[in-house]
């Protein structure tokens, strides 16, 4: 864990460090620690410098270890509760609804500024969830739920794919959000976002060693004295929180949800009590890496950050479901 | 003393009742063997008891739970599937460790004392050599001692198991049954289990309960239940029952008569 913490500060540095101004890395540390109450250096940084670093880097730089840290942490939440390591924060109508309320706000409302298309998105991607646990009400098995997120997921794309179709000249906008991107992250984003984070990580972590009883199947876990049902709809409403939240500032992004709990898995075992904060960290790290990568690689261009996370998850998420074959077999 | 009294349940599922007006007691530190064909209901009337099925009737418990959560029922009652789900990758002492769920509060996890209790379970079962073994890797006999054990770390005065020896060999079945069984005798717990072999049940349950499309067939002392005749009527089988040196029936599948059949050898000259 204290690896994984380390690991989030030394790439949340080189995030600020790199950039077309050439920012001195003790001048970052030092304007960053000039920052915290009764502490006063000499941050040899311009004041222009320092500007770039707080006002344009470090946003994104937050926004992008909070989005990592809250689709990985959803991720995992959801791969608890419904036992299965290939599920995504996307699902169950997730990115479907996001995607289908962001264009709907891009087409029709594109005129009422800049902030509408994360607060559909947000609406969008809790109304598309919602919409799956209604449809699969009643019964209690998780696949149920998952097929019917599926389907929903389905029918909401093609509403969206319809709609695009319609108003193609909206066609690029739509697309470059649904890519993902931190390029207009801001301090404002940051703390519009950060309630809702702060909320949906502490429920997920108070429930991280229920979701261990969960994996023993409903029976065992009520046997045990787990209100299986409740605590199902809690991990579910809050990981669909955290993953609305991610998806209102950031756009669609892929494969967090999936590789990145793997990865922790991998780090330190199965128990959920550790998987969880681990996923948080490493998604942290792992977006802003990804972010340092998307507008570095084509530089002064910069590549959706979806794409970035596509190339790595893509074939991590290939090896997680061969070697999950082979152990079915 | 009745530790466990069931009056008049009755289980709906999807339209069916698979468990009609089922009644029975157990004593404290008693076995009861809930035996009958497949289909007949033992299962699902083990889950009733467990309260994981909505039922009609009513379950008394005596002393009764401290209240009336799940976590108070899963303080003195615990419940082993027929085949526990196992996550492959868990230890066997983490999974153990899971047994102590009904005493760790909301916000906290299990402290020392939860690992003690969890140990000595292990410990219990003479299963320590297991403690940092996968569970993906333990076979099927060491499979249902760590679901014992788990069960164990409950500190339950009440065990239901379904089938605890259902996938085991003829030695394992026995490993698991004596291990109950003592289990029973030292620590005076209550035990209900389902059991398909008939000559186990008869062996291990001081009283058995034999069910019939969800609805009690006979229930009294083995010999009392297993007669002939009604393993006839109940499972539609030959049986001979002859009784062991301790007074228990060993029930014992004979072969339908039927005419001579050929030898190979009337066969091959032909």
């Amino acid at each position: 864990m204290a690896a994984a913490a380390v690991f989030v500060i030394a790439v949340a540095l080189l995030g600020a460090l790199v950039g077309a101004a050439d920012l001195s890395p003790w001048g970052i540390v030092a304007t960053l620690l000039d920052r915290i109450p009764f502490v006063h250096l000499n941050t040899g940084l311009t004041p222009l410098d320092q500007n770039i670093l707080l006002q344009i880097r470090m946003p994104r730089v937050v926004l992008a270890l909070l989005v990592g840290g809250l689709l990985a942490i959803a991720g995992a939440g959801y791969q608890g509760v419904f036992r299965n390591p290939l599920v995504d924060a996307g699902m169950l109508g997730s990115s479907a609804g996001a995607g289908l309320a962001a264009t709907i706000a891009i087409v029709f409302l594109g005129g009422l500024g800049g902030s509408v298309v994360p607060v559909a998105a947000f609406l969008g991607s809790l109304a598309g969830v919602a919409v799956a646990w209604l449809a699969s009400a009643g019964r209690r098995d998780t696949a149920t739920l998952l097929l019917s997120g599926v389907a929903v997921g389905m029918f909401l794309t093609a509403a969206q794919a319809y709609l695009m179709q319609r108003e193609s000249q909206d066609l690029q906008q739509v697309y470059a959000w649904i890519l993902g991107s931190m390029a207009s992250a801001s301090w404002t984003q940051v703390t519009e976002a950060l309630p809702y984070a702060a909320v949906s990580i502490l429920i997920l972590l108070v429930h991280s060693r229920r979701l261990d009883v969960l994996a023993l199947g409903d029976d065992e876990a009520r046997g045990l004295g787990l209100d299986a049902g409740r605590t199902r709809l809690i991990v579910i409403a809050a990981a669909a929180l955290a993953a609305a939240t991610a998806v209102a500032v950031s756009g669609l992004i892929g494969f967090v949800g999936i590789v990145v709990p793997h990865v922790a898995r991998r780090l330190s075992g199965p128990s959920y009590a550790l998987v969880l904060p681990l996923s948080l960290l490493v998604g942290a790290g792992f977006m802003e890496l990804a972010d340092t990568a998307a507008r570095t690689a084509v530089s002064p261009a910069e590549l959706p950050i979806g794409v970035v996370t596509a190339i790595v998850g893509a074939p991590v998420f290939v090896a997680i479901l061969r070697r999950s074959q082979a152990v079915g077999e | 003393m009745s530790s466990l009294t069931a009056a008049d349940i009755r289980v709906t599922l999807d339209g069916t009742v698979p468990v009609d007006g089922v009644s029975l007691e157990v004593e404290t530190g008693g076995w009861l063997g809930v035996i009958g064909p497949n289909g007949a209901g033992k299962s699902t009337l083990l889950k009733a008891l467990a309260r994981l099925l909505p039922y009609q009737g009513t379950v008394t418990l005596d002393p009764p739970p401290d209240g009336p959560k799940r976590r108070d029922l899963a303080r003195v009652l615990a419940y082993v599937a027929q085949q526990p789900a196992m996550p492959p990758d868990v230890s066997v002492r983490d999974y153990v460790l899971l047994g102590r769920t009904p005493y760790v509060g909301y916000l906290g996890s299990p402290g020392r004392f939860d690992r003690e209790i969890a140990d000595g379970a292990l410990a219990r079962l003479e299963l320590e050599s297991l403690a940092r073994r996968r569970l993906g890797t333990l076979s099927g006999g060491e499979r249902q001692q760590v679901a014992l054990a788990r069960a164990l770390a409950q500190q339950p005065r009440i065990l239901l198991l379904d089938e605890p020896t259902s996938a085991l060999d003829l030695g394992h079945q026995q490993q698991v049954l004596e291990m109950v069984d003592e289990l029973r005798l030292a620590e005076g717990l209550t035990v209900i289990s389902t059991l398909h072999d008939l000559t186990a049940a008869a062996q291990y349950a001081d009283r058995l309960v034999l069910l019939d499309r969800g609805r009690v067939a006979a229930a009294g002392t083995p010999a009392e239940v297993l007669s002939v005749s009604r393993i006839r009527e109940v499972y539609r089988a030959l049986v001979s029952v002859t009784t062991d040196i301790s007074g228990r029936p060993v029930p014992t599948p004979v072969r339908p008569r039927r005419g001579p059949r050929p030898c190979r050898r009337d066969v091959d000259s032909a």
